[in-house]
């Protein structure tokens, strides 16, 4: 089955919320679904595919948070997804509400997520870094590892064998930060950088600083995907679901891999034949940025850039309006907001950037869209190429 | 150092700790192949049916990479070293970095093996640099 192009995009919903005290994620949810829904010219009753993972920490739910948010919306769906492999969970979504809708499962379905970070009161023990201490975990957990540690890992390997540098690490905050200020909504738009200013902030996981580090904020999405057909009389212009790729890679750091190359390697080829299209076909990119070593390494692993030049090509100005590949057009995880599991945001900007509507920068006539997103640590990936 | 202790042992890993306690450092092996495989399982990962056995290893290695730890949501009072370790029989092991200042911690120098007491069952292995002289 030739699944290229079968499904669109005709709702995609970010809240502006940054902060949001005492609001529980799955009321954010409801009115991003809702609001997706009303710009699609849908509603509620339209809806029979749900696709939901928020039984992670501060996402409100539990283990089963599909059934439970399908019940707070009040809806039966006949197809439902609750893949969690972290940040690229939505992207894996919008891959399986793809297949499904290709495959008369489901004629609409709704993508969702929300978390409220800064307030959630109530602890989880795998969060962080994701691994419980027992099984493959408790060979790891005695030597207390962080999520932050296992990517300055990878940056601190990166530095040595290509000589990437601490400065060209800020670059990349640098640039998402300048897109950020064009983004009303963006939490830290209002703030700029310089390079100098990331390298002096504090060392969280050495070779990472303070402000190489994703922002932390409330916040939630949802995205509204239907068939081609049924697209065609949703009220905005359908940006449709050209190829898709996921993979899996490790989950305990003693299993990194010794070259660097992360399943973005395997996940964007895969999206790209898919739709028919290559790298250079890719007018902007969205690449999940939960510290400043993740979209470099993707560069080289999707291959915008060659292998172990992704820290001299970002300090060139490469990922911004006039460069080679502009990147996190409003602002990204590093600049506008990531509640946690980012990855749908970077779904929404790439439909925003195809429908001209991109809240920070935008690029001027963009056909086609690759999003990419990580789960874990490198652990899991998705990438996701969208056009119009 | 900062340590986790809440941890909990199984059938699979418990021959792994008891050998700490006697100051042995053990990987797995597939007895058909030889190949060598870390962390330990049930199985080699040539066949999830085939029982992997244990080695005993030199405990010698060089740091493939590492973060010293400023902070993090367990507010440790002091930075600390998490280190992968290449074992120099091949496998990759996570551990901590201890014995010496943190801004002179380096990818690629010799490390060995450093058992310390970590709960009422025994010993954990910490890494220190590898000086050239055997304790």
């Amino acid at each position: 089955m030739n699944l290229s192009g079968r499904a669109a995009i005709v709702g995609a919903y970010e809240s502006p919320l940054r902060h949001a005290p005492d609001v529980h994620p799955f009321a954010i949810q409801a009115e991003c679904i809702g609001r997706a829904l009303s710009e699609a010219g849908l509603g509620l009753e339209d809806v029979d595919g749900l696709c939901v993972a928020s039984g992670d920490w501060a996402e409100g739910g539990g283990v089963n948070s599909v059934t439970e948010m399908a019940e707070y919306l009040g809806i039966e769906p006949r197809w439902f997804d609750s893949t969690d492999v972290g940040g690229c969970s939505y992207l894996v979504h919008a891959a399986h509400a793809a297949t499904a809708i290709a495959a008369g499962l489901a004629e609409v379905v709704v993508i969702s997520y929300a978390a409220a970070p800064r307030w959630w009161p109530l602890e989880t023990p795998s969060f962080d870094p994701f691994v419980l201490p027992a099984g493959p975990g408790q060979f790891e957990l005695p030597f207390a590892p962080t999520l932050i540690a296992t990517y300055a890992m990878f940056a601190q390997r990166h530095m040595h064998v290509y000589g990437t540098t601490a400065e060209q690490l800020a670059s990349v905050a640098v640039t998402f930060r300048g897109h950020a200020a064009r983004n009303p909504h963006a939490a830290l738009g209002h703030k700029p950088i310089t390079v100098r200013d990331v390298v002096d902030s504090p060392l969280i996981a050495s070779p990472l600083h303070r402000l190489d580090c994703c922002v932390v904020t409330d916040g939630g999405g949802a995205l509204v995907m239907t068939s081609r057909e049924r697209a065609a009389d949703c009220a905005k212009r359908p940006v449709y679901v050209a190829g898709f790729g996921m993979a899996t890679q490790r989950t305990q750091i003693s299993q990194l891999p010794r070259d660097l190359v992360t399943p973005a390697a395997r996940t964007a080829p895969r999206a790209l034949e898919m739709a028919g299209l290559t790298v250079a076909d890719v007018d902007v990119a969205q690449l999940y940025d939960a510290f400043t070593i993740t979209p470099l390494l993707a560069l080289e692993d999707i291959g915008f850039c060659p292998r172990g030049e992704s820290g001299a090509f970002a300090a060139d100005g490469h990922l911004t309006l006039g460069g080679a590949i502009p990147c996190n057009t409003d602002g990204g995880g590093l600049a506008s907001n990531h509640p946690g599991k980012r990855g749908l945001f970077a779904l929404i900007e790439g439909v925003r950037q195809l429908r001209q509507e991109g809240p920070g920068v935008q690029v001027a006539d963009a056909e086609v869209a690759l999003v990419h997103g990580l789960g874990g640590t490198f652990c899991s990936a998705a990438t996701v190429i969208l056009t119009v | 150092m900062h340590l986790i202790r809440a941890i909990v042992r199984d059938e699979i890993s418990r021959p792994w700790w008891q050998a700490l306690n006697d100051g042995r450092l053990l990987v797995q092996r597939d007895p058909r192949s030889g190949a060598l495989q870390w962390y330990p399982r049930g199985h080699c990962l040539a066949d999830p049916l085939r029982p992997a056995e244990w080695v005993e290893v030199s405990g010698r290695g060089t740091l493939f990479s590492f973060s010293v730890i400023h902070r993090s949501h367990r507010k440790p009072e002091q930075p600390y070293v998490c280190a992968l370790v290449e074992l120099e029989e091949g496998p990759l092991m996570l551990s901590q970095l201890t014995g010496m200042e943190d801004h002179a911690v380096h990818i690629g120098m010799p490390v060995r093996v450093s058992f310390v007491e970590f709960d009422e069952d025994g010993a954990l292995p910490v890494f220190v640099p590898e000086t050239g002289s055997r304790p």
